[in-house]
């Protein structure tokens, strides 16, 4: 498995988990933090990495690392997505660029490694301020953007112009506006592609689901937190009962067919939350902030579990494209590895820089079954380049006589879903025994 | 109700007692030509509790004599001038937990995301720091005590009342008035709580509890502090990435040259994730082969519950480091 990150200081890194290397893709440009990457080669595969700077630079990299293609748009970028006619960026005062060159039509030779080949851009203006934007996956003509007191809006590349607007959900009990503070945006029309399912986290700590299809208000709005899932799906402390905003959030199945809606916020918490309800949930009748709306949300979109052991907040998530990881980055200098079954991290790697974004490649993973060697506990520092990868997998595994079967199914009976915690405990001591055995198992699995 | 010296005059007599007890056991002892027990032994067969412990007492003196024998005999070797070797005591910082975010001694890319961080243009062009120190809205005398003291040890500090400013204001508005940091003190129930620490204009923003306070004036002996002078600084045992940077938040908050005929040292030393602050005077004597400390205070205990990027923002500020206790399962763990 293998993850590229950015960072604040304008480094790339890239991770193979398994074989525990870390290595800096090309050259940096010095002072400017990356903010977006996102694949860029021939048809969108991974022969090459689009690079976003805070100043709006952009560029087009090889899998060497050496720079193919420039370009520049606004600074802080808050978007770097693959659409229809050619790799999107969105920036935070409103332009947006596409670069037709890269991605779908790239194609590059010995030729095109001339350096500093300026990529042409179409640049459109949307409405300011934009704190995110995502690219409709099933129909990648058109994307959704939103941000500070500008409400989600559907952007079609062919008519250019915006198609779609949200409209404010309902005064609150108090008869107050409700301000609308968009933060991060997803598509879930992969799962349902009947309906036009946007999710919109907020920096307020809400989920907003729309549905472009039916209706402009919000199907219903989420309170994170609000009875379950207010610790990170585990973790002791205190209980953190304030709204906090959601960095970044990503719609991906995880776990074989199940779609997950993974958000995480300044904390450092990462919760996951199911989709399943989605694509036959209503209109809410009760406007949000009411109880029962908040308890009707829990149930439309229940909180499945959190993802413990990250430090600082997490600046942004990808999953793996067979769903079976989750990588993290975050201020906490530490980039995560998380398996979307089972509790244990799988790998932690300390990169030394505040880490801006995360891009899986779809490089499958190696999942180590019988481990009869003791995997290294992390590597010595070669110079300064090299990090240490801590790997998180216990002990030594048993010996071959106290190995189970193959064909054990997965972990996901062991999770305990955040707050539930008391029920959850009680469970815990009655299956006693068979957990030790299941633990067994799962460190002979890892 | 036992009178005062009633209670001094019969505990006296309850010692002279013990030590009749004491001395007539030993006389029976030595009478029957009984060694005293040897340390280790087992009392298990003895049913009787009040001989028993009498047996486990006599093992724990025995102990002791032989103990500070072995005591006596090291240190007259060392006066003589012998070897002693003597063994290293098993601490939990001795022991602490390998962690790859400690920063090794060359490591460029530590050292250019430090070029590039907030605090680079302190060091760089050596900017004067100007500190503005606040409390939280309703100061007790003991803030105000702590605080006229905390202006003159730490140069070109100003205090402001707090009225009803909201602390994110009061860093908008430092910011305007071209302060380096806001140091917000707070305390709860008249103790000394905690202190938010805010760089300016967009550093981070640390928050420590305070503990184990004592103000210069309790001190004594203590020397008197001359705010005229730059202190010298002192920062110990920092050595992760955040300890790093935590002890660049402390080195910004004094100016970058301290004046030496001043003789005055502020210590932030890091032991265990504590940082220990010490003010002292120095006294170099027998021609620099002595070097007396006087204590000028205060000196407190701090230990870093989190750090924020950005200026103060509880609400929706990102965290780089927060305390908690689940992190804390490995008494071996450290982060600074």
């Amino acid at each position: 498995m293998k993850f590229l990150t950015g960072d604040d200081t304008g480094l790339i890194k890239v991770i193979h988990v398994e074989k525990q290397k870390v290595e800096r893709l090309g050259d940096r440009r010095r002072g400017e933090a990356v903010q977006r990457l996102c694949w860029a080669g021939p048809n969108y595969s991974e022969d090459a990495v689009a690079v976003a700077y805070a100043s709006g630079a952009l560029e087009l990299r090889d899998a060497a690392g050496r720079v193919v293609s420039n370009a520049s748009t606004a600074p802080d970028v808050r978007c770097l997505q693959a659409s229809d006619a050619g790799l999107l960026t969105v920036s935070s005062d409103g332009t947006a660029s596409l670069v037709a060159a890269w991605g779908k039509e790239s194609s590059f030779s010995e030729q095109s490694y001339s350096g500093s080949a300026e990529a042409t851009l179409e640049q459109f203006q949307l409405q300011a301020p934009v704190a995110h934007a995502a690219v409709d996956p099933s129909r990648p003509s058109r994307f959704a953007f939103g941000g500070l007191e500008n409400d989600v809006k559907i952007y079609d590349l062919e008519r250019k112009e915006v198609v779609w607007t949200a409209k404010n959900v309902r005064e609150d009990s108090l008869c107050l506006r409700v301000p609308v503070k968009v933060s991060t945006l997803g598509w879930a029309t992969k799962m349902c592609p009947s309906r036009s399912l946007i999710t919109c986290t907020t920096t307020d700590g809400k989920v907003r689901i729309y549905d472009a299809n039916s209706q402009r208000r919000p199907l219903f709005e989420l309170l994170i937190g609000y009875l379950v899932g207010s610790g990170t799906g585990g973790y002791t402390g205190t209980m953190d009962d304030t709204k906090r905003p959601q960095l970044c959030s990503k719609v991906a199945q995880v776990r074989g067919d199940q779609w997950a809606l993974l958000t995480a916020d300044t904390m450092g918490i990462i919760r996951e939350y199911d989709l399943r309800n989605l694509p036959k949930s209503e209109a809410a009748s009760v406007p949000p902030g009411r109880k029962a709306h908040l308890k009707l949300a829990n149930k439309e979109l229940p909180f499945r579990r959190g993802y413990k052991g990250t430090m600082g907040a997490i600046r942004d998530l990808d999953v793996h494209c067979s769903g079976k990881a989750l990588a993290a980055v975050g201020l906490g200098r530490f980039a995560y590895v998380f398996p979307t079954a089972g509790k244990q991290m799988l790998t932690k790697v300390y990169l030394k820089q505040k880490l801006n974004c995360v891009l899986m490649s779809s490089e499958a993973m190696i999942e180590a079954k019988k481990e009869d060697s003791k995997q290294e506990e992390g590597e010595e520092e070669q110079g300064e380049d090299d990090e240490v990868v801590d790997v998180q997998d216990d002990a030594p595994a048993e010996t071959v006589a106290d190995e189970v079967e193959e064909g054990f199914s997965d972990d996901g009976a062991e999770e305990m879903d955040g707050e539930e915690s008391s029920k959850g405990r009680k469970k815990k001591r009655r299956k006693s025994f068979s957990r030790q055995k299941n633990e067994k198992r799962t460190k002979a699995n890892n | 109700m036992v009178k005062k010296f009633r209670k001094r005059e019969n505990r006296k007599l309850a010692i002279v007692q013990q030590e009749k007890i004491r001395r007539r056991i030993r006389e029976n002892r030595d009478a029957h030509n009984l060694q005293a027990p040897e340390a280790g032994t087992s009392f298990k067969h003895i049913k009787n509790k009040q001989k028993r412990s009498q047996m486990v007492q006599l093992m724990k003196q025995e102990k002791k004599k032989q103990k500070s024998k072995v005591r006596r005999a090291r240190r007259e070797a060392e006066a003589r001038g012998e070897e002693v070797v003597r063994q290293e005591p098993r601490s939990i910082d001795k022991m602490r937990e390998a962690d790859e975010t400690i920063v090794p001694e060359e490591d460029s890319e530590v050292e250019e995301d430090e070029a590039m961080d907030e605090f680079e243009k302190y060091f760089q062009n050596g900017k004067k720091p100007k500190i503005l120190v606040t409390t939280q809205k309703t100061p007790s005398r003991k803030m105000y005590a702590f605080l006229k003291e905390l202006v003159c040890v730490i140069p070109n500090t100003f205090y402001y009342p707090r009225k009803e400013f909201p602390f994110k204001k009061i860093c908008e508005y430092a910011g305007n008035r071209d302060f380096t940091d806001v140091m917000l003190f707070h305390e709860k129930a008249g103790v000394m709580q905690g202190v938010y620490i805010s760089h300016l204009p967009k550093g981070p923003t640390s928050y420590w509890r305070i503990t184990r306070m004592k103000l210069g004036q309790e001190m004594k002996g203590g020397a008197t502090c001359n705010s005229s002078h730059n202190p010298e600084l002192i920062l110990n045992n920092f050595v992760t990435r955040l300890g790093r940077r935590l002890a660049r938040q402390f080195a910004a908050l004094f100016p970058q040259r301290p004046d030496f005929e001043g003789r005055r040292t502020i210590t932030f030393h890091n032991q265990r994730d504590f940082v220990f602050f010490r003010h002292y005077r120095y006294n170099f004597k027998d021609n620099g082969e002595r070097c007396a400390l006087q204590e000028i205070g205060p000196r407190f205990t701090l230990k870093c519950r989190y750090l924020q990027h950005g200026t103060f923002d509880a609400r929706s500020g990102e965290y780089e480091y927060i305390w908690r206790p689940d992190a804390q399962v490995s008494r071996k763990k450290f982060f600074v």
